[in-house]
C-alpha cells in the first residue's frame, strides 16, 4: 500500500519542520506549505489524502481556505492544526473542517487524529476484534464466535447493536443514556430497565461467568466499560 | 450670558409690594380724606384704611411667597426626577433637559449637573474602550503564547529522541508538563477574559442534571482511576431533576471542579460526587485541604472563579464546607 499523502499548511518554520518529520517517522508523505494561497492547485496537481491547515496564516487565513477546499473538494478530510482556543474559533472551524487539535498539542495526538480520519473516509479493513481471551468479533460480517469452542454466538439485533456501541468506543465509559441514544436513537427515560435486562442476556452469552462479568464491566451510578 | 436671579427676582417685587403698596394706599387716603372733617371719622376712616393697608400687604406677601416656593419646588422636583438613576442599571444618570428660557440658579444647577454627566459619560467611555482593549490584547497574547509553545514541545519532543541520562529524562518530562501548564493557564485566562466580556455564548435549554453529571464523569473516572483514586458515586438513575441551564457552560464548570481536586485535592485519593434530586443539588467531596488553601495557591483561583462566574449566570451557586478530613462542595440553585 503507498504511503498516505499529508498537504501541511504551516508559517511557523520550527513547528512546521517538527511535525513533517514526526509525520514522515510515521510513514505518512508530507508536503509542507508555508501559506495557503494556491493550495488548491497543488492538491489538483499532485493530490493528497488529508489536509492540515493552520489558521492564522500569511495572505489567506485557514478558515477561508478550509472552505474554499471543501466547496471543491467535500470529501477530502480536514484537521485545522490552530493555536485558537476559543469555543466560538472551533465552532466557526468544525462548520467545515473534519477535526480541529489546539496548540501546544503533542506529536502522537495528531497523529492518532489523523488516523481516524484517514480510518473514516477510506476503505475499511475487516476487523476481527479480540474480547478478553475467548470472545471474536466480527464487525462487517455482524458475527460473534467463541474462539475457544469455535462456535458462532446468536445475538439478538438490539444485543448486537449494543455490543458495536460498546466496540466503537473501546475502553470509553459510556452512561446508560448515551448508550440508549446511540442504540435506539430516541431519549432515554430516567429509570427505564430495558437496558440492563439486555446487558445481562448479553453477559449470560458472552462472559465465562455472568455473576463476575470480565468483558462488560458495570460503573456504580455511572455507566458500563468494554475493555479491548 | 442672560442671568437672571430667582431669588433677586422675588426679593425685588416683596421689596416693590412692601414699599409701593403703603405709599400708594397713603396717597389714596391723604387725596380722599379732606383735612376739614370731623376728627372722630377722620381718625375711623384712618384705622380702617390701616388696616386694609396692612392685610393687603400681608395678602400679596404671602401669594408672592406661596407662587415663589411652588415654583421653586415644581422646578427642584423635576431636576430630581431627571437625576433619577435610569432603570437599565446603568450607575450614570442622564442629562437634565435644559430650559432654553432663563438661566437662574435652578437652571444653572442643572447646567452643572449636566456639565458633570457628561465628563463621566466620557470617562466611561473611555474605561470602556480601555478595557475592551485589553481583553482582545489579553485573547491575542493567549493565541500568540501558543504558537512559540507549540514550537518549544516540538523541540522537548526531538530531544526525547536523542539518549538522554534519567536526569535529563526526568527534565524533559517536567519541562513538557510546564508547557501543559501554562497551556491550562492561558485556557482559563482566555475563559475568563471572554466570559467577562460577554462573548461566551451562552445557550440555556431544560437539562437533565443527573445524566449531565454522568457525562461528565465517564470521561472524569478514567483519570481518577489512573491516579488511584477511590471514585464515589452516587447518581439515581430512576430520578429526574431539570435545570434551565447551558450544558456546555455546566461541563465546563464540572470539568474545572474536577481538575481542581485532581490538582490540589490529590493526596486524599478521594472523590465522591453526587446528585440529590430532593435538595436539587450536586455535591462534590474530596479529602484535600480545603477550599481556603485553593485560593491562596498560585494563580490556581482562576479556574475556581471561572466556575461561580459561569454558575452566578445560570442562577446557580457554590457552596462549600472545609473540615480538616476534606471538603464538601455543593452546586445548588441560588436565591432569587
Amino acid at each position: 500500500m503507498s504511503a498516505k499523502r499529508i498537504l501541511y499548511v504551516e508559517d511557523n518554520p520550527d513547528i512546521g519542520g517538527w511535525v513533517k518529520e514526526e509525520l514522515e517517522q510515521r510513514g505518512y508523505e508530507v508536503q509542507w506549505l508555508l501559506n495557503g494561497d494556491d493550495i488548491e492547485a497543488v492538491v489538483q496537481a499532485e493530490g493528497c489524502d488529508l489536509v492540515i491547515l493552520d489558521i492564522m496564516l500569511p495572505g489567506l487565513d485557514g478558515f477561508t481556505i478550509g472552505q474554499r477546499l471543501k466547496t471543491a473538494m467535500p470529501t477530502l478530510p480536514t484537521l485545522l492544526l490552530t493555536a485558537r482556543t476559543a469555543i466560538h474559533d472551533k465552532l466557526q472551524g468544525l462548520k467545515f473542517a473534519d477535526d480541529y487539535v489546539t496548540k501546544p498539542f503533542h506529536a502522537e495526538e495528531l497523529v492518532a487524529r489523523i488516523e481516524v480520519l484517514l480510518r473514516r473516509n477510506g476503505a475499511r479493513q475487516p476487523e476481527m476484534i479480540k474480547l478478553g481471551r475467548h470472545i471474536l468479533v466480527d464487525l462487517d460480517g455482524r458475527t460473534v464466535m467463541n474462539a475457544d469452542t469455535r462456535e458462532e454466538i446468536a445475538l439478538t439485533g438490539k444485543e448486537l447493536q449494543i455490543l458495536e456501541c460498546f466496540l466503537r468506543h473501546p475502553n470509553q465509559i459510556l452512561t446508560q443514556e448515551q448508550i440508549w441514544e446511540q442504540v435506539w436513537g430516541e431519549r432515554y427515560i430516567a429509570g427505564d430497565k430495558a437496558l440492563s435486562v439486555h446487558i445481562r442476556h448479553l453477559r449470560e452469552k458472552l462472559e465465562r461467568d455472568p455473576n463476575q462479568p470480565e468483558l462488560i464491566q458495570t460503573l456504580r451510578g455511572l455507566g458500563y466499560r468494554v475493555k479491548v | 450670558m442672560r442671568s437672571a436671579s430667582f431669588f433677586r427676582r422675588y426679593l425685588i417685587l416683596h421689596f416693590l409690594s412692601l414699599v409701593l403698596l403703603p405709599v400708594m394706599m397713603l396717597l389714596l387716603i391723604l387725596g380722599v380724606t379732606p383735612s376739614s372733617d370731623p376728627f372722630d371719622t377722620e381718625t375711623a376712616n384712618r384705622f380702617g384704611s390701616l388696616s386694609v393697608l396692612i392685610g393687603l400687604v400681608m395678602a400679596v406677601f404671602i401669594l408672592l411667597s406661596g407662587v415663589f416656593f411652588y415654583r421653586l419646588r415644581g422646578q427642584l422636583i423635576r431636576l430630581q426626577q431627571a437625576m433619577r438613576l435610569p432603570e437599565d442599571g446603568s450607575w450614570i444618570p442622564e442629562p437634565v433637559p435644559e430650559r432654553a428660557a432663563g438661566m437662574h440658579e435652578v437652571d444653572q444647577l442643572a447646567a452643572s449637573f449636566n456639565r458633570m454627566i457628561r465628563q463621566l459619560h466620557d470617562s466611561r467611555l473611555r474605561e470602556q474602550e480601555e478595557e475592551e482593549l485589553r481583553k482582545r490584547w489579553i485573547a491575542n497574547l493567549s493565541h500568540d503564547l501558543r504558537t512559540p509553545l507549540t514550537a518549544l514541545r516540538g523541540h522537548a519532543s526531538r530531544l526525547r529522541k536523542e539518549p538522554l541520562g534519567p536526569e535529563g529524562e526526568a527534565s524533559l518530562a517536567a519541562a513538557d508538563r510546564t508547557i501543559t501548564q501554562i497551556d491550562e493557564l492561558m485556557e482559563e485566562l482566555l475563559s475568563y477574559t471572554l466570559l467577562t466580556s460577554g462573548k461566551y455564548p451562552y445557550e440555556p435549554t431544560s437539562t437533565d442534571v443527573p445524566s449531565l453529571v454522568r457525562a461528565s464523569l465517564a470521561s472524569w473516572y478514567p483519570v481518577f482511576e489512573d491516579a488511584g483514586f477511590e471514585i464515589d458515586i452516587e447518581i439515581p438513575d430512576d430520578r429526574t431533576l431539570a435545570w434551565d441551564i447551558d450544558p456546555g457552560w455546566m461541563m465546563r464548570v464540572l470539568d474545572n471542579l474536577f481538575q481542581n481536586v485532581l490538582r490540589h485535592a490529590g493526596e486524599g485519593r478521594y472523590i465522591g460526587i453526587a446528585v440529590d434530586a430532593d435538595q436539587e443539588r450536586i455535591r462534590i467531596k474530596d479529602r484535600g485541604p480545603g477550599m481556603d488553601r485553593l485560593s491562596a495557591n498560585r494563580g490556581a483561583g482562576i479556574g475556581l472563579e471561572i466556575a461561580k462566574l459561569m454558575l452566578a449566570e445560570m442562577k446557580l451557586r457554590i457552596q462549600w464546607d472545609d473540615q480538616p478530613g476534606g471538603t464538601t462542595l455543593w452546586i445548588e440553585k441560588a436565591p432569587n
